[in-house]
Order: structure tokens, then C-alpha cells, then sequence
């Protein structure tokens, strides 16, 4: 650890001549044209008619094309199942040497390829992050982590074998948690760009939320027991969450540059018109701001930046040589899972600092996993809990296990496609950000590049071979899990059976949506009615219990909810028996 | 129809000459006195109509305008309207409705009525507006903050788990703002119906405990959402939310509206109909979110859960038996400003008083700093007031012979773009200088004399207001300990509440006006004083902490002591110079420029002040008999201007070149001036009324300033507190002398709350000691945060209009007297109320002063 400090320390030295200024370095804007190009699969079947599939690739349209997220979806199909699987091209998975070094009760500080990475061409078809027929693999993995960890927790006696699989456990969920904010990162990407280029053939927009639903869920152990229906408020919070905290945290570090005399400037990512999808911060002192009497530096303050800039001989340096120019002191990123508090990424003047923080954190993994092997007695357990709670109330960033992915993996990502800054300053940034991963098992940001090249490149030239082969598998599990076909081949009447039932299934979805609904009916007529012709067609006897709650709340609306031209068709459903029967008294309860 | 029924029955025919005569008489009665009285006239239990009043805390009137027609121009005037649009779709797709709030809008739109415009009568904070909507009165509760000069106690208004608890713990209902309004006897429209038949939810006004609401609640959590009770699903829920946690005030609205529900149905034993006639529901997610985010697609999608559930409520409304004699209603108290792209940035008042370039200032808070971050705050909702000690206080700690506690600010204030400031009187502040430098300097003759020859002036200055505040405090503390025995004893709860708050402010009274009376009791003559000062003088024995005295006058707050202008060693040596440092508060503020910009790139977070002008200054001023007089300095040098009220209502206003133009303001000294709201010069120096007003100016932003500020500097209470005068839960009384007593005690009360001055921030803003709130914000003028919602749906015979939307300009003012007029319970000659028959020990309503929104049909034929 010395060793990395000493070489933090001599990083100061390596800063790029140009960055001087706040107001210059900072000010460059370079918004990526995003581009979503959406190729054709035909995929044979055992029918005379292929599956047509849409692969849809968002990238970075520069000089050359940047992919970053590969979606295979099918066209005909407009529900939120409309996708079969998803490729995060930047990410790959950790190779054998990655997993060992992971188990190693060791704290490891940096990501693979971080001295510099090649990947050379993958021969088979890249690992999916999410596909259709495994939607809560994630969350089953984790439940059954979560279990055997509990029944060694109750076995309880020191183990090494126990002691490497916390660890490694640890850097898995770390690993898990980078994967899932670059994935969302990128889906509110595509979400954004397809905004901006409607087409037929991109995603749909309940087919990205399905999507983000899919990945929220499989971050937890308990997403087993969650429904599989996308739920739209799952999806809503999350981000309404995420915006509250970036806008908290950048009016929290704005008010307290405030009052301490620096200056603080927000540095938005997003689309060109569009509103911003990530929110950073950078921090910066000049010398025409000074107040005559220095106000003392607090030794708790958010900055995070070891020293006080109005005291650092560096820095005042800097600041009589430019009197009227900003010195930029720190960039950070606005969410975390800290309360309140930004993640200084790039400290410029101790440039050392945000990965001693990061390393702290490994340090504190490394003892609370050593600690619960041993067991502590109760005493110092409650001790070590209030103590924890308090850091953890206060924001406290040094030996902290909260983890900063949230914020460190979409800055990565919008540095990766050199989004803001220059190009000294964006590749310091990445070279801190890379320091902020101090994890074996996921990836520097050069070898993310590398890996989003070689692994769009094993996807597109797979088009017709083992990609479709794979959809294709699928796509046909999904078949017959739905059709309940065993391990059976899939014929050409199972495919038309399947188109049938995947209709019944949108039918009963609308039909689900109108008895969900508490009162009165936001659903158009028409749809409603196409989609019960359908469910009554295909259960006559009414046995389903969505047919017979859609009868009970369609009476409970009859006559005057129901707009006149249907009524005479809705009294024939609600009441087979005829015209006699069509008296719906609600007589009041006495007591509630 | 008489004459057919009366036929088929032998007995009904002897009667048919009464009933005929009854009906004669009552057509008589009803051409002497107008419609309004005989439809003012009580109906039979079964008959009368009940009142479902949905309150939506935080819900804009032109936000919901857009939602439920967002092809409409109403959408033009939200920022960002093609943003807006492109979300509603976007919403459509992901909730899967084509109609996203068809509730609202078949009862609102199709088959209701609803104000094209309504605004907020007072400034559009939450408990003010409630306060005004629930009790159709004036302004008496002016902010979320309560603060007293006097004594220096501070509660918070919206504070709903303190409130919650206390209701639970000392029995009694009644919240802190209901409170105000008791003390001057102004009932709120609840009072009106037999407490029985009452049902109200969790509010910042209400008397009642909501046992039922909480344990609905409750069972709610417990069940996790779930109607029934199946364990299997309970616990599967339960986990689901381990992985998906739904937001606990949504969760709470939610319940709300089953509960609501369900009640609607009940019938109190032995009663043949449903037995509440008024039902009060809060639901306060909108507000609650909209503060910490407000893009449109996550306003939008709690609009859809607001839509669910009203429409839970009105499903239940379907299938009540009293559907046809339902009148419910859905308000708002005020908007909200939202801006989707920019976030809404603090402004750290307190860290900023405290600041030695600011006043040094010690400070009370009536809630912790950084609650986020703070150990003392486990849980959002449990706080208390605190002294945040500045480090450059002249009277802390660090001052030779100072001590903790003396905070000399108060700033209230609570996460929207303003604050009220209270400052302790600038004569306090010298003598308070002057008796610490004494003490340090008790052993120097020469010096001391030197002090004492600064501090006499300034004590017989200050004598008088000192000497008339003692006084007014001893009297307020033997009165209010008079009345708190007697609540006491009376064993109601809500009697022994009122005895609790009234012994205890009695005790603060008392402890201020026994350490006033010492401080008056200094000796004044030079040996004597400095015999006293060796000997005895403690500082704490003499000023009273939390004692802040009369308002500072803007003469006061342009040289505000907050400190000593030269260090100790030179303070006495040289004789002349005033040895005390000032600041000019008006000119501080007008003039402050931060260092970081908003959002907006706007480097001057305050907007302008306002401070009450004595009318004494105006006397040489020609016009109608004034009420009071207003000063509004802009920021970033924009002007200034000066607002009159006259006593019947009409206002008054125009631009200034300086304060000092105010003498000769008929002169039209105006011109030249540079107008800081930008009214059209045509309005400047008329007299107009205030609906004249918001009509003239309606297309501004700053429609509302005057008549808002109007309301809100002018002290209501003393309305109440002279005439007739009613003192709420103080009544009944003995003897007149009291009365007059009490009256004064309470006229004293209610003046401790002024602030000194206020202040209203630039859009991008926002002031809050507690935490972050980077979303939307109200409480300043903004069309968007001023304007709310009013729609009404009635059943059958209601008599309302269907599917229209009543153009005009209204007040929030407006609606307790339309809402009783539409169940036929106001007079309109009396513009009172009309008693329930059973309930004839309920309170007196004093008449309202709002108008009737013509939602009836019959309002609009006549």
C-alpha cells in the first residue's frame, strides 16, 4: 500500500500541463451523437417461415462507430417482453486468474487491464448480461450465495476456505453493482437517443423500462420472490431516487462552497437538448474570491480534499501566479450510495487522495470479513455497530464500505467516450476513475474499450451463425416454457400456437390493467373490447380469475360508467340471464 | 300533488289548510329575505348533504390544468411544454392507459365544475393556506414556523409525527396551528357539523386524534398493502418491498384513501343514513416529492396515483346510499414552482448569520442543521429547537464574561425561496455590549465611567418599551396562569391541553418579565452603578436569553450593533466614536452577491425585503385612513417601492426613488422611479381593490405581491380580539374586566410573532436550514406557485353545474363559504354560517369575507 501511495504522491508531477484553468479545462463541451443502428436476424426454424429479430446496437458516432449496449428484440412483439437478450459490450467476465486473485484474502487496489489492455477477437458468442429466459438468474445466484452464507454463518467456526469465499463474495457484488450502474447508464442512453431517432425497429419504450425492472430486480437475493410483471413505480422510483440524490448532493456541496469562499460549477451529462441524465461537480478556488480575514478551514466539510486550499503553499502558488483565473481543485461525482456526500474522483492537487479513500474501503471489507470469521463478543459487536452506524450517518468517506459505483461507473462510461473535457484532462479523469475500482474482477476503462470492439465485433460477425443459433434457443425456451412443451423441438404449428398465445398474453395483460385500475376505466373501449373478445373466446366458461374480476368490475360501472355505445354489448356479458337481472344495487355496509 | 294526496287520506286533509299556509308563508319569507335564507334553512337529517373534502397539499393549479388537457394551451405556460407532452405520452405507454387520470377527469372535467383560476389568499405556504381554507378567515397563522420575541419558544406547523404523538400521548387532538386560531376563537369548518359526524385525517389543523387513521395505517404497514389479510401474500409483499421499496408518505396517502373509503360507508349505531357529514382527507406525496424532484415524468406518474386514488374514494362515493347529496371537492393551498432542467439551490441562512460579516449572530433553529448528517435525528419528523452558538457571537462564550444560549436570530424558514428574520432588538444588543465590557472592566474607573457614560442614554431609550414589556408580560403570564387552572381542572382533553400550553407559556411570561424587572431596576446613578456593577452584576440575572423585544424599526436595522467596532484594548480609550460596529440590514441584503451562481447563472440569491413603514411616518399623506404601510427593497439595485393598505381593503402602490420620498409620496415623487415588479405605470399611485388588482395585472409574474403582502403584514388578530370580542377557548368569561384582560394579554401574544422584515429569494433558490431541496419550491409569486386547484363534484341534487370551468380570478379565501353554500348551510346576508340544529353548542362562525364561487346553477340564474 506504501508503495501505491508513494506513487500517488508522484502523480502530482504527471498532471497535465493544461489544466490549469477551471474555467477553460472545464468549459469544453462534447456531447456524443449517439446512434442506435438497428441490424435484421433471420433466424431459421423448423418452419417454412424464419424468426425475424432486430439486433439494435447503440454506440457513439464519432470518426468510427463506438458501440456500447447490444440489444436483440423482436419487432412483431410490442409488449415489455419485446427483448430476447442484452450484451453491455464494454464488460466482460472475469477470467480464471481474476477469480482466483479474488478469493485471495488480499486487498487488491486496481481493476484488470489497468496497466494497459488488449483483447484480442473473441471466437464465441459474448455472455449475455440479461436474456428473456433467465430474468432473475441474478437475483436466484445471489439467493444462493445469501444461503450458504447463512448456513457456514451458523456453523459457524473459523475457516480460511470461509474467510477467501467472503471475499471473494465481497469483489462479486462489487463486480455485480459496476455491471448494473453501466448497464442502467447505458439503457437511460438508449432510452434517450431513441427519443431523439424514432424508429419501429428500436426498442420500445415499456421494453427499456421492462428492461431496467429486470436489471433492479436481479440486484438483490430477494428479487426471486419479487413478481415478474414490470412494474412501472419500481422503475419510476429508482430513478426519481437517483435524480434527488445527484440534485441533494450538488446543492449540498454548491452551499457549503458558499459559505467557505470556493467555487463551485455543475458539469451536466447529456444529450444535446436533453436534460441532464448525470450530474458531477467541479470545485475551484480563485484568488480574486479570497476574503480578507481567511475564514477557518472545518475539519468536517464535504470536499474531501486533505488539505486547506486557502493554506496550500501549491495552491497559492497557482493562485499568484493567475489572480483572476479559477484553480481547479476537484472533480466529483454527485451519487453514491452516501447520503449527501459527492465522491471527489480527481483531486488536483493531492492527486493520491480519492484512491486512499477507495483503498480504505478494500481495508475495511478486508477486517469485517476476518472479524466475522473470528466473532466478536457482544459487547464489542454493539460497540462496532453504533460506531458503524454513526460513520455511516455522518458521510464519513475513509474506511467506509458504501459503495461509489452508482456515480464512478456512468462518469467512466461518459469519459470512455471522451464527453467532456479535453483529452489530458479525460485521460487523468479515467486513470482516477480506474483508481475509484479497486476490484480484480472488473475491468479498467481501456480494457472496456478494448472489450466493447472485440466483443461487438464476435456479436456482428456471429449475425448469421452462433448468435442467431443462440437467440434462436432462446427464443424457443421461451416457446416452450410458455406452452409448457417439456424439452420437445419446437414445429411450425408450436410457433403458430405461440403467436396465438403471446396474443391471448397482451390481451390478458390489457384486461389485468383495467381490473388493477381502482375505479373508473383509463383504457380505451375499443382496446378493452378487442382484448375480451379475445379471453372469452379463449376461456367461454369465464373460469380465469381476471375474466371473472373483469365481469364484477365492469357491473360495478354499469350502466353509468360506461359510455353508451357499449353498454348493450357490456349488459350482455355482465348479464347472460337477460335484461331482468340488470339491476346492480351497492347497498351500504353498516359498519366499515 | 297537495291536493291528490291529501285525498287518498282523510286525516292528511285537515292539515292541507297549515301546510298550504306554512308554504305561503315560507314563499313570503323567502321574497323578504331572498332566496339564500330559506335555502339557508335546515333540512332533515336524511336530507342534508355531506361535504368530502380532498385536500392535495402541493398540487399546482396549472400543472393539473395541463395533465388533464395536455393538447391545451395550459401547457404552454409549464416550462419545458414540449418536454411535457413528449412525458405524457411516454407515461401513457409505461402505465398502459390511454386516459391517464380518468377519475379526475369524468368528475371534474365532464361532470363537475372547477375554478378556471384560484389563487392563495395569503403567501402560498402550506400552513397559512390551510389555516385560511379551513377557517375562511384571514391570515392568522403567517408561516410554517411559530416564534415568539417575547419568550423565544418556536414550534413547527407541519411537524405531523410530533403532532401525531402528542395526540396520542396528552389525548387532545388539537395541532400547534389550530391552536392559533383557537386562542381567537375562530373555528375551522369541521366545527360547523356535530364532532360525531366529523371524520378528519392526519392535517396541520385538526382537533381531533385520528385513531382511526393511524391504526388504519397501521394495519395498512402491517398487511403491506395487501386488502386482506392472507399471511402467504403478506409476507411475500413484505419481501417484494425488501427489494423495492415503495416511498413510506405514498404508501401513507395510499392507506389514506382505503380508509377513506371505507368510512364513507359507516353508520353510527341507531342512525338510519351514513352517519359523516364531513369528511377531510390530506394527502401530502405531491408536495412531499415535488420538493426533491420534479421532472415531469415522475410528476406525472404520481398524478396517476393521485388519480387512484380519488378514484378509490369515489368508487366508495358510488355506492353510498347518500351518492345524490355528496358534494366533494378537491383543493390544493398552494403550487409549486418547478423547473425541471435546474436544480434549486441552498442558500445556508443560519451558517450565514452566524458569520461575523453577517452578524455574528447566534441562532436559534427550530430544527437541526444537516439533518441528513445529523446522529440527533434518527428519525425524519422527531426534531426540536436548538441554539446553533456562533463562534463570533459578542455575548457567547468566547466573549470575557459572555455565556451560551443568548441567540439574538431567528430565521424562518423551511426549504422554499424565503424566510421571515427575526432580530433582537438593537437596543437590547447595546446594553447587553455595554453590561459585558462592564464587567471586564469593573476594576477601571476611568473606563467604566466612560461605559457608563454610553450606557445611560441608551437605557433611557430603551426604558420605556422595556418598562411596557415587562409589564405586558407579568399580565399575559397572571392571565394566561388564571385561565390554565381553570382548563386544568375542567378534566376535558382538549381542556387540559389548552391548560398545558397556556401554564406554560405563563411560566416562560413569568421567568422574562422577573429578569426584565431586574434590568429595569439598574441603578442609574454613576456611583450607585458602579457600586452594582463591582458587586453583583450577572449577566444572565439581567438579560433574558430568548427575550428578543419589540420589532427593530428600519431606522433600527440600517445601524444594527452586532458587535464592537475596536478591539478591547482601544474601545475606551478615545471618547466620540460610537464603540459599537453596525450593519445596515436592508442594504446588506439588497447588496448581497454570492460566489456561486444558481442554476440560472444568477449571483443574487435575494430577491427583495419587505418591512412594515409606522404609519406615523405617512401622516402628512392626503387619501382614505390607512391600515398599514409596506417598503419592498429589489436586489442587484432594481428599485424600490412602498405598498399602502387603506382600511376598507383598497391598495396602494408605487415605485420609490428612496425611503425618503415617502413624506411627500402624493407629490408624485414616483416619477423617475425605477419600478422593481414592473407593474404598468397606468396602476402606480390608485387606489384599486384588491380583485381589481389581480385582474389588471393578471399576466404578470408578480400579480399577487400586493395583495399577498397585504395579508400577510396586516395582524388579523386584532380583529378578533376587539368588538365582539370572541377569544376562542378562553370563553366563556367571568366579568368584563377580564375580557378586556385577556383580550390584551392575547393582542400581546399574537404581536410577538412579527418578524422584522422578509425576505423572498431569486427563482433557483431556495433557503433551508434543515437539509437539501433541489426540487421545485413555492411560497413566492410565481403564477405557478400561487395559483391552486379548486374542482367540486357533486351528486344529483346538489344542484352544481356539470362540465364547466368558472372563469374569474378566486381566492383560497373563497372556499369555506362556497362549499357551505353548496350544501345550503351559509347565510349569505350574514355571510355567516347557519347553525346545525344538532349541534347548538357549536362555535359561532364570524362571517367570511370570501366570495362564492358560482358553482351551483341556481347561483349562476340569479
Amino acid at each position: 500500500m506504501w508503495m501505491r501511495w508513494l506513487l500517488s504522491g508522484c502523480l502530482a508531477g504527471c498532471l497535465p500541463a493544461g489544466w490549469l484553468s477551471a474555467e477553460t479545462v472545464f468549459q469544453q463541451y462534447r456531447p456524443q451523437p449517439l446512434e442506435i443502428r438497428n441490424h435484421p436476424l433471420e433466424v431459421e426454424n423448423n418452419s417454412d417461415r424464419p424468426y425475424r429479430f432486430v439486433l439494435s446496437v447503440l454506440g457513439a458516432n464519432r470518426a468510427e462507430f463506438v458501440p456500447l449496449l447490444a440489444v436483440v428484440l423482436d419487432p412483431e412483439d410490442s409488449t415489455p417482453r419485446q427483448w430476447i437478450a442484452v450484451w453491455n459490450l464494454g464488460s466482460s467476465s472475469p477470467g480464471f486468474i481474476q477469480r482466483v486473485k479474488a478469493a485471495l484474502p488480499f486487498p487488491w487496489w486496481s481493476p484488470r487491464g489497468s496497466a494497459g489492455a488488449t483483447v484480442g477477437p473473441i471466437r464465441r458468442l459474448p455472455k449475455p448480461v440479461l436474456t428473456a429466459r433467465g430474468r432473475k438468474s441474478g437475483a436466484k445466484g445471489r439467493f444462493v450465495w445469501a444461503a450458504a452464507r447463512t448456513v457456514s454463518d451458523f456453523a459457524s467456526f473459523f475457516s480460511p476456505g470461509r474467510f477467501a469465499l467472503e471475499t471473494y463474495r465481497d469483489y462479486r457484488n462489487d463486480l455485480d453493482e459496476r455491471q448494473f450502474h453501466q448497464l442502467y447508464a447505458l439503457l437511460l442512453l438508449y432510452e434517450e437517443a431513441a427519443a431523439l431517432q424514432p424508429s419501429d425497429r428500436n426498442l420500445g419504450l415499456p421494453a427499456i423500462m421492462d428492461l431496467k425492472y429486470t436489471a433492479l430486480i436481479n440486484r438483490e437475493a430477494l428479487g426471486i420472490v419479487v413478481s415478474g410483471r414490470s412494474e412501472y413505480w419500481v422503475v419510476d422510483k429508482f430513478e426519481t431516487r437517483m435524480r434527488e440524490k445527484m440534485g441533494k448532493a450538488a446543492a449540498y456541496l454548491h452551499s457549503r462552497a458558499t459559505l467557505q469562499g470556493l467555487r463551485f460549477r455543475e458539469v451536466g451529462y447529456g444529450l444535446d437538448g436533453r436534460w441532464p441524465l448525470y450530474r458531477t461537480a467541479v470545485l475551484s478556488i480563485c484568488k480574486a474570491d479570497l476574503a480578507e480575514r481567511p475564514r477557518p478551514w472545518p475539519k468536517n466539510n464535504p470536499f474531501d480534499l486533505g488539505y486547506d486550499p486557502f493554506e496550500h503553499p501549491r495552491v497559492r502558488a497557482r493562485m499568484d501566479e493567475h489572480p483572476e483565473e479559477g484553480i481547479p481543485l476537484a472533480y466529483y461525482v454527485l451519487i453514491s450510495d452516501f447520503k449527501l456526500r459527492p465522491v471527489i474522483v480527481l483531486n488536483f492537487f493531492k492527486p493520491g487522495n480519492p484512491g486512499r479513500r477507495q483503498d480504505t474501503a478494500v481495508l475495511r471489507n478486508t477486517a469485517e470479513n476476518l472479524l466475522s470469521v473470528y466473532g466478536l463478543p457482544l459487547r464489542l459487536q454493539a460497540l462496532r455497530y453504533i460506531g458503524s452506524w454513526s460513520l455511516n450517518r455522518k458521510d464519513v468517506t475513509f474506511f467506509s464500505t458504501r459503495s461509489v459505483s452508482s456515480g464512478i461507473e456512468p462518469a467512466k462510461l461518459f469519459a470512455r467516450m471522451g464527453w467532456h473535457f479535453d483529452k489530458d484532462t479525460n485521460r487523468l479523469l479515467l486513470r482516477m476513475l480506474d483508481r475509484r475500482t479497486s476490484n480484480p474482477l472488473a475491468d479498467s476503462f481501456a480494457r472496456q474499450v478494448e472489450n466493447a470492439r472485440a466483443r461487438h465485433q464476435a456479436i456482428t460477425r456471429n449475425e448469421s451463425g452462433r448468435l442467431g443459433l443462440f437467440i434462436r434457443r432462446v427464443y424457443e425456451d421461451g416457446i416452450r416454457q410458455r406452452l409448457d412443451l417439456g424439452r420437445r423441438s419446437i414445429s411450425t404449428e408450436d410457433i403458430a400456437r405461440f403467436r396465438r398465445q403471446r396474443a391471448l398474453d397482451r390481451a390478458l395483460e390489457v384486461i389485468r390493467g383495467f381490473n388493477r385500475q381502482p375505479h373508473l376505466n383509463g383504457i380505451t373501449w375499443s382496446r378493452l373490447f378487442q382484448a375480451w373478445d379475445r379471453i372469452s373466446a379463449a376461456d367461454p366458461q369465464r373460469s380465469r380469475p381476471e375474466s371473472r374480476r373483469f365481469l364484477q368490475n365492469l357491473e360495478r360501472l354499469y350502466p353509468r360508467s360506461v359510455p353508451e355505445g357499449y353498454r348493450s354489448q357490456v349488459a350482455g356479458w355482465i348479464f347472460p340471464s337477460g335484461p331482468a337481472a340488470q339491476s346492480s344495487a351497492f347497498p351500504a355496509k353498516s359498519t366499515p | 300533488m297537495t291536493s291528490q294526496s291529501s285525498s287518498k287520506s282523510g286525516t292528511a286533509r285537515t292539515f292541507v289548510p297549515q301546510r298550504t299556509a306554512c308554504l305561503l308563508s315560507a314563499v313570503v319569507l323567502g321574497l323578504c329575505f331572498g332566496y339564500d335564507r330559506v335555502a339557508a334553512e335546515p333540512v332533515s337529517r336524511e336530507q342534508r348533504a355531506r361535504i368530502i373534502l380532498l385536500k392535495v397539499d402541493g398540487l399546482a393549479g396549472l400543472l393539473i390544468e395541463a395533465a388533464l388537457a395536455p393538447q391545451s394551451d395550459a401547457v404552454l405556460r409549464l416550462p419545458f411544454p414540449g418536454r411535457f407532452r413528449e412525458d405524457y405520452r411516454a407515461t401513457r405507454a409505461l402505465v398502459g392507459r390511454e386516459e391517464l387520470f380518468p377519475n379526475m377527469k369524468e368528475y371534474f372535467v365532464r361532470q363537475g365544475v372547477r375554478a378556471e383560476t384560484i389563487f392563495t389568499g395569503t403567501l402560498p405556504l402550506s400552513a397559512p393556506v390551510w389555516a385560511q381554507i379551513d377557517s375562511g378567515q384571514p391570515s392568522i397563522v403567517k408561516r410554517n414556523y411559530y416564534f415568539n420575541r417575547a419568550s423565544g419558544a418556536s414550534r413547527v406547523y407541519l411537524n405531523g409525527l410530533f403532532d401525531s404523538a402528542g395526540k396520542l400521548i396528552k389525548g387532545s387532538g388539537r395541532t400547534h396551528a389550530l391552536w392559533e386560531l383557537d386562542l381567537l376563537g375562530i373555528p375551522i369548518l369541521p366545527d360547523a357539523f356535530p364532532p360525531e359526524r366529523v371524520w378528519s385525517s392526519l392535517q396541520p389543523l385538526s382537533r381531533k386524534r385520528s385513531a382511526i387513521q393511524l391504526g388504519a395505517m397501521g394495519k395498512f404497514l402491517v398487511r403491506a398493502g395487501q386488502r386482506e389479510f392472507r399471511p402467504g401474500a403478506v409476507i411475500h409483499q413484505h419481501l417484494s418491498h425488501l427489494v423495492a421499496y415503495p416511498d413510506h408518505v405514498e404508501r401513507l396517502d395510499r392507506s389514506l384513501s382505503l380508509t377513506l373509503a371505507k368510512w364513507l360507508k359507516w353508520r353510527a349505531e341507531g342512525d338510519s343514513s351514513e352517519t359523516l357529514d364531513f369528511i377531510t382527507a390530506l394527502f401530502v406525496t405531491i408536495d412531499h416529492r415535488l420538493h426533491l424532484e420534479s421532472s415531469y415524468r415522475s410528476v406525472l406518474h404520481l398524478l396517476v396515483k393521485l388519480d387512484d386514488w380519488f378514484g378509490e374514494v369515489m368508487g366508495a362515493v358510488e355506492q353510498t346510499a347518500r351518492r345524490n347529496r355528496t358534494l366533494v371537492a378537491m383543493i390544493s393551498d398552494h403550487g409549486m414552482n418547478l423547473y425541471p432542467v435546474h436544480i434549486n439551490y441552498g442558500f445556508p441562512i443560519n451558517p450565514w448569520l452566524r458569520r461575523p460579516e453577517f452578524g455574528g449572530h447566534t441562532v436559534l433553529s427550530p430544527e437541526v442543521e444537516d439533518s441528513d448528517h445529523a446522529l440527533t435525528r434518527p428519525i425524519p419528523g422527531v426534531d426540536f429547537a436548538r441554539v446553533y452558538e456562533s463562534p463570533e457571537s459578542p455575548y457567547g462564550e468566547r466573549a470575557p464574561f459572555g455565556s451560551k444560549g443568548y441567540f439574538t436570530a431567528f430565521a424562518a424558514n423551511l426549504g422554499n425561496p424565503r424566510f421571515d428574520l427575526f432580530l433582537r432588538h438593537s437596543d437590547l444588543n447595546r446594553l447587553h455590549l455595554l453590561l459585558l465590557d462592564s464587567l471586564r472592566l469593573r476594576n477601571d474607573v476611568e473606563k467604566l465611567d466612560r461605559v457608563f457614560g454610553v450606557f445611560q442614554p441608551v437605557f433611557q431609550r430603551a426604558r420605556p418599551w422595556l418598562e411596557a414589556d415587562a409589564y405586558s408580560l407579568q399580565q399575559a403570564s397572571e392571565v394566561f396562569e388564571a385561565w390554565s387552572e381553570r382548563h386544568l381542572a375542567a378534566g376535558m382533553p382538549s381542556a387540559r391541553d389548552a391548560g398545558s400550553r397556556l401554564a406554560s407559556e405563563s411560566r416562560l411570561y413569568r421567568n422574562q418579565a422577573a429578569i426584565l424587572r431586574r434590568l429595569l431596576a439598574l441603578p442609574v446613578e454613576d456611583a450607585e452603578w458602579r457600586r452594582f456593577v463591582r458587586s453583583g452584576l450577572e449577566i444572565d440575572q439581567v438579560i433574558p436569553r430568548g427575550y428578543f423585544g419589540p420589532p427593530n424599526s428600519l431606522e433600527q436595522l440600517a445601524d444594527y450593533p452586532v458587535g464592537w467596532a475596536r478591539p478591547a484594548s482601544e474601545r475606551w480609550s478615545q471618547s466620540g466614536a460610537s464603540p459599537f460596529r453596525t450593519l445596515n440590514y436592508p442594504g446588506l441584503i439588497a447588496g448581497y452577491r454570492a460566489l456561486n451562481p444558481d442554476a440560472f447563472g444568477n449571483r443574487y440569491p435575494f430577491d427583495f425585503l419587505v418591512a412594515p413603514i409606522p404609519l406615523e411616518d405617512l401622516t402628512a399623506r392626503k387619501g382614505p385612513p390607512l391600515r398599514q404601510a409596506l417598503w419592498l427593497l429589489a436586489s442587484e439595485d432594481r428599485g424600490q417601492a412602498v405598498f399602502l393598505e387603506a382600511t376598507d381593503g383598497t391598495l396602494w402602490y408605487a415605485p420609490l426613488k428612496n425611503r425618503g420620498e415617502l413624506a411627500r409620496l402624493d407629490a408624485a415623487g414616483i416619477a423617475g422611479s425605477r419600478d422593481p415588479l414592473g407593474y404598468p405605470g397606468r396602476l402606480w399611485a390608485r387606489w384599486l381593490h384588491p380583485r381589481r388588482w389581480v385582474s389588471e395585472t393578471a399576466r404578470l409574474e408578480t400579480s399577487l405581491v400586493p395583495v399577498i403582502l397585504a395579508d400577510l403584514f396586516r395582524p388579523n388578530f386584532q380583529d378578533y380580539l376587539s368588538g365582539e370580542s370572541r377569544a376562542g377557548v378562553l370563553m366563556p368569561l367571568d366579568g368584563a374586566g377580564r375580557r378586556e384582560d385577556l383580550a390584551r394579554a392575547l393582542r400581546f401574544r399574537f404581536r410577538q410573532a412579527t418578524p422584522d422584515f422578509r425576505v423572498w429569494m431569486r427563482h433557483g433558490w431556495n433557503v433551508n436550514t434543515m437539509g437539501q431541496q433541489p426540487g421545485g419550491s413555492h411560497g413566492g409569486f410565481l403564477p405557478l406557485e400561487t395559483q391552486t386547484t379548486f374542482m367540486v363534484w357533486g351528486g344529483e341534487e346538489m344542484g352544481l353545474k356539470r362540465g364547466r370551468k368558472v372563469s374569474g380570478a378566486f381566492l383560497t379565501l373563497d372556499i369555506a363559504p362556497t362549499l357551505m353554500d353548496a350544501i345550503g348551510r351559509f347565510d349569505r346576508v350574514s355571510r355567516r354560517i347557519v347553525p346545525d340544529p344538532d349541534h347548538p353548542s357549536g362555535p359561532g362562525f364570524p362571517p367570511f369575507p370570501g366570495r362564492i364561487i358560482p358553482i351551483r346553477q341556481q347561483a349562476e340564474g340569479r
